[in-house]
Order: structure tokens, then sequence, then C-alpha cells
């Protein structure tokens, strides 16, 4: 018999429930601050941004979700939605509960990619989580020489924007030109109204020695790649983070497969270019 | 390194004799059942938990046994299975059983009215990932064995290898059936596969008696698609993985209610090129071993053969 | 020539007529497979009628494919259960009666794998179909079971150890591939109760207490509507026992409210419905 821990990867590392917060009114978003019980753990789980994790709780099963944290934060942040028998039981846990996580899984944002040039984030919704990671990273990282950042994030409402107080001290800063969107007016909002795609758009963002990345439902997702298209982007300079249902996260069960690749493994990151010619199975 | 032995019937029984004093061996032949459910079981506890104190203990057994007489498709699930569940990181479960499995195939004798090996590039003599071979011959059987142990075993109990000098050589002549057919087009899907997922017309005419119930999917020795669930008994239960089907409806829906894969024209779509195009552009390997069970279990008879030929056609 | 070569000049030329004259879109019959077994089929034109065949190794009951058509004006060929089931699924509001060109013939009976007449076809009571737009005439075969050697009086007659000991043993062979519920035409949820995790009703574990639930659960949800056409224990690759229990329920209902599922068009379903002078013995007045 073998008794197998680390060398399964099917087994979870002991993780703390550290700090609990909802980013909606409605509570169906929450925010998780995760410390590892294990200080070896937290030195092993080495991720970048764009990786994800399986949060898991014994006796419900695991889900899937983005990594918001900045890789160089001691706790480990998730923003949790709240639609289905996993994550309502995600939804029960309080400051101080015990729960498993297992990764970091997946590819990164391509971050060599991005050196030298500048950076266009576009997101919807609560996709909006690994991105919120991959804009504090390249700010901690100057020496990546990014030229400039643009921020164009939409949500149905302001109550569902994520981290809200990141997006006002983003605002503050001069290198980022940001616009926060929803859908329809709603009162107290003083910002910019419309969908995200209408807004890329209507927007001045241009391909020249740029990255464009963007998270967001598929529908978001299919409506605003043409418009990136016809402002002159490739298929090599825009890159999206997919979404799929998915069990084991290491590419063995087989249900993320698109083509000849897994999402789980071979992505969730992948650039416009490496799609075209796949099933549009997202 | 390759041997190979000549064992008269003695030979054979005494050998197995022996084995069986100190492993358990079993006898296997072709039937409904894959091999595939011994290697990698229709369910299977990936470890136990508490939730109290979130202990999470796996206990993997790991029991020598030597199967003999399985048909060469059978054997080809250890290597085609092997070429997912092994990649990094490897599946410590199918890992430990296949570490600890000995196959001797058997050379088939003849072609059932499903089987169709010999037209996508196999044979119903090929090693295909079994530890040896068995063929037989006039006065006896040879045998050709590609595992260190086994081949120890049989020399500790004075049978006299010959060393293979070319590894790549056929062994089955004379020993296995070859028969006239054409082989199944299979070259245009590995290559130009992707180009058929646009046309509608084919997945729809392949699709259009399928009931979506999954046989084919649990009897086929290449596919490996599990799900994983936890049950619980109060403060104690396990996580488990069942054999799941990329058939099912709700094996892609997302907890939102999208699913990316509405009807049974894409599903049926994601098997077949799954099996012809993408596992061999992961792995080299197509995802077939050619044994027919789909045929013949499926109730609407959809005969994939019939669906590879079709899908040829719609190839650019 | 012999009686099913000539059934299929007529199914065939009924057909014809029917993509000619009654403007059906597609047909759904059978036709002989290469390996020559006889397997459920789509006819999208006049010329592929040519193919178009039934005979008694048509395993598969038509009606399960009716419903991903229904958009469509269809065509079938249909005898007793297959015609039965159609009743079922225009009784509940499946499909149109205005979508469906049936034409009817008589059965002898289909056989299993072994050739032996399938179990649902040993005591089948309706050969003809009951419900048609054209009909071929004939003699279907209605057959009564030999007391002597039915299953369901044998296990009514052993005690109910005897009788858990028998269906444990038959759910031990279930893997839960859900082939019965796919050939089904009756099992037709968009969502079915074992793909539902809140709650979570039981697990997908093929074990024998799992198995069960998924078994009996399914027969229940199939009460004063099945009609024993015998699709589902021909479907299961594991040789599961299901007709058994499946004729056991419906000799319950037919029992119990006097009803058969599938005979006749404009009814409710029995357990659909109720009348006042129900039984209700079994709520457990007078010691029951």
């Amino acid at each position: 018999m073998r008794n197998n821990t680390v060398s399964n990867p099917y087994m979870t590392l002991p993780v703390r429930i550290a700090k609990v917060s909802f980013e909606s009114e409605d509570r169906s978003l929450k925010t998780l601050e995760l410390q590892f019980i294990n200080e070896s753990d937290r030195k092993q789980f080495q991720f970048l941004p764009g990786q994800f994790l399986e949060f898991s709780i014994p006796g419900k099963g695991e889900s899937p979700f983005g990594i918001a944290s900045n890789p160089s934060e001691e706790i480990i942040r998730i923003t949790v939605n709240r639609t289905g028998f996993v994550t309502e039981a995600i939804h029960q846990l309080e400051v101080g509960d015990f729960a498993g996580i297992r990764g970091p899984f997946g590819n990164t944002y391509p971050l060599a990619l991005m050196k030298q040039k500048r950076v266009s984030i576009i997101s919807g919704g609560f996709a909006f989580t690994t991105l919120a990671s991959l804009l504090d990273y390249l700010l901690e990282h100057e020496e990546f020489g990014i030229t400039g950042y643009d921020l164009i994030y939409g949500a149905r409402n302001p109550g569902m924007l994520l981290y809200k107080s990141k997006l006002d001290q983003w605002k503050g800063n001069p290198k980022i030109r940001s616009i926060i969107t929803i859908d329809k007016e709603a009162s107290g909002w003083t910002g910019t109204t419309g969908f995200v795609p209408t807004v890329v758009e209507q927007s001045d963002l241009q391909p020249n020695q740029a990255i464009a990345v963007i998270c967001g439902p598929p529908i978001m997702i299919k409506l605003t790649l043409p418009k990136l298209v016809e402002k002159g982007f490739q298929t090599d300079q825009v890159y999206t983070s997919l979404e799929r249902r998915m069990k084991c996260g290491i590419g063995k069960c087989g249900r993320c497969n698109i083509g000849p690749y897994y999402v789980c493994k071979d992505g969730p990151v992948f650039s416009l270019q490496q799609l075209e010619g796949l099933p549009a199975e997202y | 390194m390759m041997r190979f032995f000549k064992l008269t019937q003695q030979d054979w029984e005494k050998f197995l004799q022996h084995q069986s004093t100190q492993i358990a061996v079993v006898s296997m032949e072709k039937s409904k059942h894959p091999f595939k459910h011994i290697l990698f079981p229709p369910h299977e506890t990936l470890f136990y938990f508490r939730k109290d104190t979130h202990k999470e203990l796996s206990e993997i057994k790991e029991n020598k046994v030597l199967y003999y007489g399985l048909p060469p498709c059978d054997a080809k699930t250890i290597q085609l299975l092997g070429l997912n569940l092994l990649a990094d990181p490897a599946d410590p479960y199918f890992q430990t059983i296949r570490d600890n499995t000995v196959i001797i195939s058997k050379a088939c004798d003849h072609f059932e009215p499903n089987c169709f090996c010999d037209q996508i590039g196999g044979s119903p003599g090929a090693l295909n990932g079994a530890s040896a071979i068995l063929y037989t011959v006039e006065d006896g059987f040879h045998l050709l064995v590609n595992h260190d142990w086994l081949s120890e075993q049989l020399v500790q109990m004075n049978f006299i290898p010959s060393e293979v000098e070319n590894e790549k050589a056929d062994f089955s002549k004379g020993s296995v059936p070859v028969r006239e057919i054409k082989p199944l087009p299979i070259d245009h899907l590995r290559e130009k596969g992707l180009s058929t997922i646009s046309k509608t017309a084919l997945w729809e005419k392949v699709s259009a008696t399928c009931l979506a119930c999954g046989i084919c999917t649990f009897l086929c020795p290449a596919c490996y698609c599990f799900d994983i669930q936890d049950i619980s008994f109060g403060r104690v239960g396990k996580r488990e993985r069942t054999y799941d089907s990329c058939l099912f409806s709700i094996y892609t829906t997302e907890a939102s209610g999208h699913n990316p894969r509405p009807t049974i024209k894409e599903r049926w779509r994601q098997r077949l090129l799954h099996k012809f195009t993408y596992y061999p552009m992961q792995y080299g390997e197509i995802g077939c071993t050619g044994c027919g069970r789909c045929i013949s279990e499926c109730p609407s008879h959809i005969d994939i053969r019939e669906v590879i030929r079709d899908a040829e056609q719609y190839c650019e | 020539m012999n009686p099913i070569d000539h059934l299929n000049n007529q199914l065939r030329e009924l057909a014809r007529k029917a993509f000619q004259d009654n403007g059906i879109e597609l047909l759904i019959g059978y036709q002989k497979g290469e390996d020559g077994i006889t397997k459920p089929a789509i006819f999208y034109s006049f010329e592929q009628v040519d193919l178009l065949i039934w005979d008694q190794q048509a395993s598969f009951n038509l009606a399960s494919l009716v419903r991903r058509f229904r958009d469509k004006k269809i065509g079938m060929i249909a005898q007793g259960c297959v015609s039965r089931s159609l009743v079922v699924l225009l009784n509940e509001g499946q499909i149109n009666r205005n979508n469906l060109f049936i034409i009817g013939f008589p059965c002898q009976g289909v056989v299993d794998r072994n050739q032996q007449l399938h179990s649902a076809c040993i005591d089948c009571q309706h050969p003809l179909p009951v419900i048609q737009d054209c009909l071929i005439e004939g003699d279907g075969i209605a057959r009564q079971s030999d007391p002597a050697n039915d299953l369901v009086i044998e296990l009514n007659n052993q005690s109910q150890s005897e009788r858990m000991a028998f269906f444990s043993q038959e759910m031990k062979k279930c893997i839960r591939c859900y082939a019965c519920r796919q050939a089904c035409p009756m099992c037709y949820c968009d969502v079915c109760f074992v793909d539902i995790n809140k709650p979570l009703w039981l697990a997908r574990t093929p074990d024998q207490q799992n198995n069960s639930v998924w078994n009996l659960t399914r027969m229940q949800h199939l009460a004063g509507r099945c009609v024993a056409c015998g699709a589902c224990d021909r479907a299961c690759p594991e040789g599961v026992n299901l007709m058994v229990y499946l004729k056991k329920m419906n000799q319950v209902v037919k029992e119990l409210y006097g009803y058969s599922a599938g005979l006749h068009l404009g009814e409710k379903p029995a357990l659909n419905a109720f009348q006042p002078n129900d039984p209700d013995f079994f709520w457990g007045k007078e010691g029951v």
C-alpha cells in the first residue's frame, strides 16, 4: 500500500480562510483570501498571472478559480460567483474555516511578449480576477518597461464590478488609461455607460507595439474580438483566457479538451491565432 | 530489450503454473468488456477525507498480476491510455496499476465481423505495448518478450532466449490471419480533420440516430474521460472518479447553464475528431484500437468505419 | 416471395407515396448495415427509400427518434409497441399529430442477439399498430406467456429475501451507461434526475446501491407510461433483466387503475389523473 501526499496531483494542500468580503450588494460575488497552513506549501506554490487553482471542499467537490492576487502577496485571493453546488458551499465558508487547494495550474499571460509594449486589458464581469493579478504584477515589475496601459472593464451594474478600491487606485495612476463602464444607466454612476464591445469600438485603442488581453463571458468575447481586429490588431497580439467546466485541472479527465488542447494545461490563456481553426466550444 | 523464446505447450503451462505460485495469474480472452476495466476501473477512490481535520488519505494497492490470453487490441489500451494518463503530472493510480501489471497477449487466429484493427494500421499480431505476445506455431508457441522482469523469469526457468536484432521486424508472419481489405482513410482525418469542424451536414448525418447513451465510450479501450465526485457519510467521505462520456449532454455544461456542445452533433464531432485528429496531434497516435466493440454494442448500430469514410469526404 | 420481403415491398411503396403525396420531409425507419445488422436510419428522399427494410432483428424503438425532428413533418413505420410509444408521446404533448405520418404494419416479434424471440415479444398482446395514417394489412402474432416459463410469476412466488437476492445480482451488473434511458422513447426529460446535483439524488458510482436507486427510480418515472417495448432491455450491454421489473410494474398499474399505456389517443396517463374511487389501500390503513 502506498500513502501518497505530494506526489499525488489529486490531493490538496490545506489552507485557512484568512479574510472574506463581498464584492456585490446581492452577495453573489465573494472574495476569499487564503493562507496556507504549511509555509513550505506557500513556497512551493509559485504562480504567475493567468494561472488558476482548484478549490476543494471535502464532501462537496472542487471548482477552478483564476488567481486574482499578485504573486508577491503572502495570501492567495480568489473571487467566487455563487452559481452551483460547490460555489454554494464555498459561500458558506467563514474566516477560520479550512479548505484545500491544488495548483497552480495552466499557463500564464504572455509576460515575455509584453516587455517594452503597451498592454491593453479588456474585461467583463467577474472574469476580471486574473487580470487584476496581471496588472498588479506588471506595475510592480517596472523592469518590464511597459510603455502604458489601457483598462476597459465593464459589468452589468456598479455592484458587480470587482475590486472597486483597486479600480479607484488605478484610475489615479497616470500610466493607466482606464474606462470603467456599466451596461445601463444607474443612479449615482457618473462613469461611462455602454457594453464593453461598444466601448472598445469607440475607444482609441491602437495595435502598434501593443498586446491586448481580453477576459469575459463568451458572448462579450465573441462581440469584442471583431472590434479589435477592425482596429488592426493581429491574431497573435490578442490573448484571451478561456473558461470551461473542469474537474481534474491537470489534463487527464478530458473535459476541457478543445481541439488538440486541454484548457487546463495548454491554456487557459490562448492567443487568437491559436484558436483559429478550432471548434468554438467555449 | 526484446527477446524471443520458443516454447512447447508444456513449457507454457509449466511457466504459468510456476508464476501462479508467486503472483496472481489471470486468464483472459476477447470479450465484450475491454481490458481497460481492469487497468482503469469504472470507479476508483482517489482518497478518503475527514471533514473536520481536513486530513486526506489515499491507498493505492500494489498487487503484481499477470494477465495472459488478451488480444492485441486489448493490450493496446496500456499504450494509448498511458499517453494521456502518464503525461506530466502522471496519474499515480494508473501508474501503479500499470507498473504492477504484466500482460502476455495472444495473437488472434481469426477476425470477427466488427474487427478492423488491420484497417487502421494495426494488426492482430502486434505487440502494442504488452509485456509479451504469444504466437501459436505448429509445435508450440513463439513468445516475443519486451519486459525485463518477464525475460528474467523465463531465463530462470531455463528457457533459452534469442536476442532480437531488428525490433521493428514483423514477428507475426505466418501466425496470424491476413485479409485483403481496404484500409480506412484515417490519414485524411489525421491531417485535415480540423477542416470538418464547420461541416454541419456531416455531423447531422453521423449523429442522426445516435442516442448519446455512452456505451461506445464505456466499452472503448481508448476512451478515458472521467468525472470526479465527493461522497460523504457524515464527517468522513471519499473523493471518487467514475467513467464519464463526452457524449453525455451535461459533460461540458457549465454552472451558468451555458453548454459549448449543446447538441449531439457537436458531441459526435468531438468524439470522432478527438480519436482521429486531436489525439494524434497531441500524442502521435490515433485513439482507436479497431476492436469493434463500439459497433457491436451500439443500440443504433452506428458504424464508426462508415463515419470515418463519410468524414473523409468532407475533409479539405 | 417470403412474407418479410413482401412486407418490405409494401413498406417502401407506402414510404415513397408519403414523400410524394403526403409531404413528409424525412422518414424514420430501418436499413441494413455493412455487416448485415438491421439498424435505425433516417431517409431524406424518395430515392433513399430503396434501402428501407424491417425484419425481426429491428430491435430499436423508432419512437425515441421522433422528438429531435419534431419541427419537421415526419414519416415513420410503426408496429404495435412503436405505435403505442407514439400515442404516449402524443398524449404527453411531445409532438404534434399533424407532424406525423404513420405507416402501420403488423409485427411478428423481434429477436435478440441469439435469434431468440425477445422477452418483450413472448407475451405481446398488441402486435398491430394502434394508430396509423395508412396500414399494411396482415396478421400480427399476439402471444401469451407460458406460465411455466414466466419469470414474473416465478419471482412473485418467491420470498422477499429471494427476490432481493435476484434484484441485487442484476444491479451488480449495471455500469450506469444510461443506454436504457436513451433508448426509451418516454425518457425525454431535458435534465434527468441523475444529472442534478442540487440536491444530489445519487452518486455516479456504479455500485449495487446506487445502481438500484437509478433503475428503480427510472422505472417509477415510467409507471403508467411504459409500453414494454423492450428497447431498454435490448440496449443494455450488460444484460440486466429490465423486462421482468417493467412487466411487473405494468401489471400493478393495470390491477390498480385498469390502465395500460399508449392504447388510446387523448387519454391522460394513469398517474397523471385522479379518480375519487382510486385504490388507496397502500396508505397503510387496515393493517396493510
